[in-house]
């Protein structure tokens, strides 16, 4: 019997310890599906910005974007070790640009039929109940979407 | 089994189409999870205190109930 609704899904993480509860009911979910999960990380390196286009912005944007960038891999490197214990197939995407359109254009260009995500992260401000990069996308995805609240 | 198992789905629902494509996907997932669906249809205050007693009766039951139905029927035959 195959019923599963849901046969491509992503999860999105910063890999902040907030994310990890979106994560395990993404692995729970693509484990029920039968389904394949992508990780997907966003790379914003345009968030920290400090000076308004001086000649050494050039080297200390390449400097933030590197970091960041080992940042997302450690984060969809997660996603991958939880899914290989729960025995599932898991594809780590890294993604640069606004975290919002970037879910929500690769969602679209993808197929993905859930995106899964926390609700506050890293950018996450706690009198806020939904982050905003959450926000947007379930404003914005014409794809189904869980929002994860943590306990 | 995980952290996160869903046994307990909450489907609100206000017989809309869009509400009905929600319901459908909850009630599969519901199905795989092994949970149990629990079928919320809110009226809204504004809404009963426009209608006095005798139009709420002329409509006799939740009008959207059949589709709440319907849909259950479709996945747990």
């Amino acid at each position: 019997m195959n019923s599963s609704i849901f046969k491509k899904i992503m999860v999105a993480t910063d890999g902040s310890e907030l994310t990890k509860k979106a994560v395990d009911s993404a692995i729970e979910i693509t484990k029920l599906n039968e389904a394949k999960l992508y990780a997907v990380h966003v790379v914003a390196p345009g968030d920290f910005a400090i000076t308004q286009n001086e000649p050494r912005d050039a080297e200390w944007k390449k400097e933030i974007k590197e970091h960041l960038t080992t940042q997302g891999k450690e984060a969809t490197a997660y996603v991958e070790n939880v899914g290989k214990a729960a025995n599932i197939e898991v594809e780590s995407v890294i993604l640069e640009g606004n975290p919002a359109d970037e879910i929500v254009d690769f969602a679209e260009k993808n197929e993905i039929d859930l995106i899964v995500m926390g609700t506050l992260g890293k950018t996450g401000i706690k009198r806020f109940l939904l982050g905003s990069v959450a926000e947007n996308v379930v404003r914005h995805s014409k794809k189904a979407v869980l929002v994860v609240r943590r306990d | 089994m995980g952290i996160v198992d869903f046994k307990k789905i909450r489907i609100a629902t206000d017989g809309s189409t869009c509400s009905e494509l929600a319901a459908d996907k909850g009630i599969a997932f519901a199905r795989l999870s092994g949970g149990t669906v629990y079928a919320v249809h809110v009226l809204s205050k504004a809404y009963l205190s426009a209608m006095d007693e005798s139009a709420y009766s002329a409509v006799g039951t939740n009008p959207y109930w059949e589709s709440i139905k319907e849909a259950f029927q479709k996945h747990w035959h």
